[in-house]
């Protein structure tokens, strides 16, 4: 803010300064925001890994039927325990002898699945009813915040817990489960932006002039929104593939013999004199995917801070 | 100030409702339901467990069942002579069927089925505080709460006191030390802290430290005896290192950041460039104007921190082996032992409600501008 009033204040006092003054007008924030996560090597080195991650995961089938020849699922007993790098496992065998990098593949796709899915869902319902009850208020925001504070008030591992000793985990359930426990957050956060975007001049005049509630909220409202949703998508999936290695520690996330990193990680536990390559590079690639959700999720928030753009 | 805390725990009830609702429809969905949970108990004949059934209400619509859970059964079907046999009952039935020693219900020559009163109910319910007995300790489920509360208590309290203050002075030294090492390294330190899972960093511990360097203990809260009590902390606190380690690390990595926010946007304001401009040092402005106000809005996490301290952590208690609630739960939700998962769970509850309403109230004594009325 103080940037921005210094150079109206340059723009009256220097004749020639208008000129600048349209080449900095013709940026949006966004167009802002992208030119400076663009120049954020970090942010951009952490976008890429995920980029390849994702891509490499989905085509996990394909790598190991075609490229790899491997099942990943069959266990050849005499290479129990193999070290990476040796016998043309590079990364090493399992405790039955299966191709640890294979597995590792076709877990990620399961692990980042669980977290996209997760968060895409739940930060779904929370958008759309946080937009709601911040913009409509009154009695749906009555029921909404009741629903929000009971859900919050049980700690979230209790109620995963709980669910998943009921009904034991696969992949699809896992996501519904979680889908229903952390919409809660989004709801509040986005019902708080809402409610402050709906109280701004521009909403108001935009009411004056007649506009509907739906272009009110769809043009005004939700392009405000996009940052923070975007944000909230990138931390989610790094809690929610956290919380799946978490469940699995527990003996209660997905069941084998689908593998994601999480079950990987617990079950090599007990072979950490064996086979300390099995605890390594399972908990490499929880750390590291979660690390670059994160840091790309600190960028995207920097990026889209006029606070701190230059 | 007393008519706002009036008002929120009156706003409390609706929230206590919907969260013994919530616990009770988990409860209810479970294969089996409460009542054939209830009535599970391998000792009793065909037609005990068959007649405690018809007591307990099998056939009633799930909101009685609910209620009766919620508000006990006592006054629901009543014996006013003392002789065991129920003289009166509202919503539920008063008469069930007799059963033969097959549990089974029997008829007469119409085809009728023969009916008794019910014998009087016997429960609270948990408005009350009867929770039921623990299926699996065979002991009132309270008692097992109780027995666990101290040793999470413990280990949470040592974690907040150390996840405040190491969070706390890192994130104020990162603000003093803005944009220079000291701040970079701590938001790294603080982003990779939070990517690790945290049973992993528990494991690493336990094996550089317990298993490897064979410096502190790998597990428990105290060396194992016959007896099943511990000695005063003082004299087992290398027991509780590993843990707090661990459970405060996150905390550490979170107040840090929230500490550093906090604090560069208090500093950034008009007061404290007067503070300066008047010529008072370094020190006493970081001190006294800025540390006291960025202090404000760390008051909101006490809510979720209470919480925190009474719910356990059930990972970090599985990990070391700590006789805690956390790990109870985990237990307990296996052995499907609902009267201790439901016991904890509305106590978790209950103390997240008035975690919030405290942490409102401090917000309100420590910022005068903040009024409630």
């Amino acid at each position: 803010m103080t940037k921005l009033k210094r150079t109206g204040i340059s723009r009256l006092d220097h004749p020639e300064a208008p000129q600048q003054a349209q080449q900095l007008v013709g940026k949006s924030l966004s167009q802002k925001a992208l030119r400076t996560l663009r120049r954020d090597r970090m942010t951009m080195i952490a976008l890429g890994y995920i980029f390849v991650l994702t891509v490499v995961s989905l085509l996990a089938p394909f790598i190991t039927d075609s490229i790899m020849r491997i099942d990943p699922n069959e266990p050849v007993p005499a290479d129990k325990f193999t070290p990476p790098l040796t016998n043309g496992y590079i990364l090493g065998a399992d405790d039955i002898g299966r191709d640890q990098l294979a597995r590792l593949l076709h877990a990620g796709g399961v692990s980042m699945g669980i977290g996209f899915f997760g968060a895409f869902f739940s930060l779904s319902i929370g958008l759309v009813l946080g937009m709601a009850a911040g913009y409509f208020g009154g009695i749906v925001d009555d029921i909404l915040n009741w629903l929000v504070t009971t859900l919050d008030s049980i700690p979230s591992l209790f109620l995963l817990i709980m669910v998943a000793a009921l009904f034991s985990f696969n992949a699809q359930s896992l996501v519904l489960t979680v889908t229903l426990i952390s919409w809660t957050g989004t709801l509040r956060l986005i019902r708080g932006q809402t409610f402050s975007i709906r109280a701004k001049d521009y909403v108001i005049a935009a009411q004056a002039m007649g506009a509907s509630s739906r272009r009110i909220l769809f043009q005004h409202i939700l392009p405000n929104l996009v940052s923070i949703t975007v944000v909230q998508l990138a931390l989610g999936i790094a809690a929610l593939i956290l919380a799946e290695s978490g469940l699995s520690y527990l003996g209660l996330g997905v069941q084998p013999p689908q593998a994601t990193w999480g079950n990987m990680l617990t079950k090599s536990l007990q072979f950490f004199r064996h086979g300390p390559h099995l605890i390594i590079f399972p908990i490499m690639m929880i750390s590291a995917t979660v690390l670059c959700f994160y840091i790309v999720g600190d960028g995207i928030r920097d990026a889209f801070d006029p606070t701190l753009q230059q | 100030m007393t008519k706002y805390i009036i008002r929120r725990l009156l706003q409390a009830i609706p929230i206590f409702i919907g969260i013994t609702i919530l616990s009770y429809a988990l409860m209810a969905a479970a294969p089996g339901g409460p009542v054939e949970l209830l009535a599970f108990n391998n000792r009793l004949k065909p037609r005990e467990r068959e007649e405690l059934k018809y007591k307990l209400g099998i056939n009633d619509p799930l909101p009685v069942q609910y209620l009766r859970w919620l508000a006990g059964d006592d006054w629901m079907r009543w014996d006013t002579d003392g002789d065991g046999v129920a003289d009166g009952s509202v919503l539920i039935d008063f008469r069930g069927p007799v059963l033969n020693d097959k549990g089974k219900p029997q008829y007469d020559v119409n085809g009728e089925m023969v009916t008794a009163p019910l014998p009087p109910g016997d429960r609270y319910g948990i408005l009350r505080g009867d929770f039921g007995v623990s299926f699996y300790f065979k002991r009132p489920a309270q008692d097992v709460l109780f027995e666990r509360l101290p040793a999470t208590l413990e280990l949470s309290l040592a974690s907040f006191i150390v996840g405040t203050t190491l969070g706390l002075a890192v994130g104020i030294l990162a603000a003093v030390y803005h944009r220079r090492a000291f701040d970079e390294i701590s938001r790294i330190g603080a982003v990779i802290i939070n990517s690790v899972p945290n049973f992993g960093l528990g494991l690493l511990l336990i094996l550089v430290f317990g298993s490897t360097l064979q410096l502190l203990p790998l597990a428990g809260r105290c060396k194992t005896t016959l007896d099943p009590s511990c000695p005063p902390l003082p004299q087992r606190l290398e027991y509780l290192i590993m843990p707090t380690i661990v459970l405060a690390a996150g905390g550490v990595a979170g107040y840090s950041r929230f500490m550093r926010a906090s604090m560069l946007d208090v500093v950034s304001q008009d007061y404290i460039r007067t503070a300066r401009s008047k010529g008072l040092k370094e020190r006493r402005v970081w001190l006294r104007h800025g540390m006291r106000n960025a202090f404000i809005p760390i008051a909101t996490f006490l809510g979720p921190s209470i919480t925190f301290l009474l719910s356990g952590a059930a990972i970090t208690e599985s990990v070391f082996s700590w006789p805690g609630v956390g790990r109870q739960v985990v237990n307990s939700v296996t052995q499907r032992d609902f009267p201790v998962v439901m016991i904890v769970v509305i106590y978790a509850g209950i103390a997240n409600i008035l975690g919030y309403l405290l942490s409102d109230i401090m917000y309100g004594l420590i910022d005068p501008r903040i009024r409630y009325d």
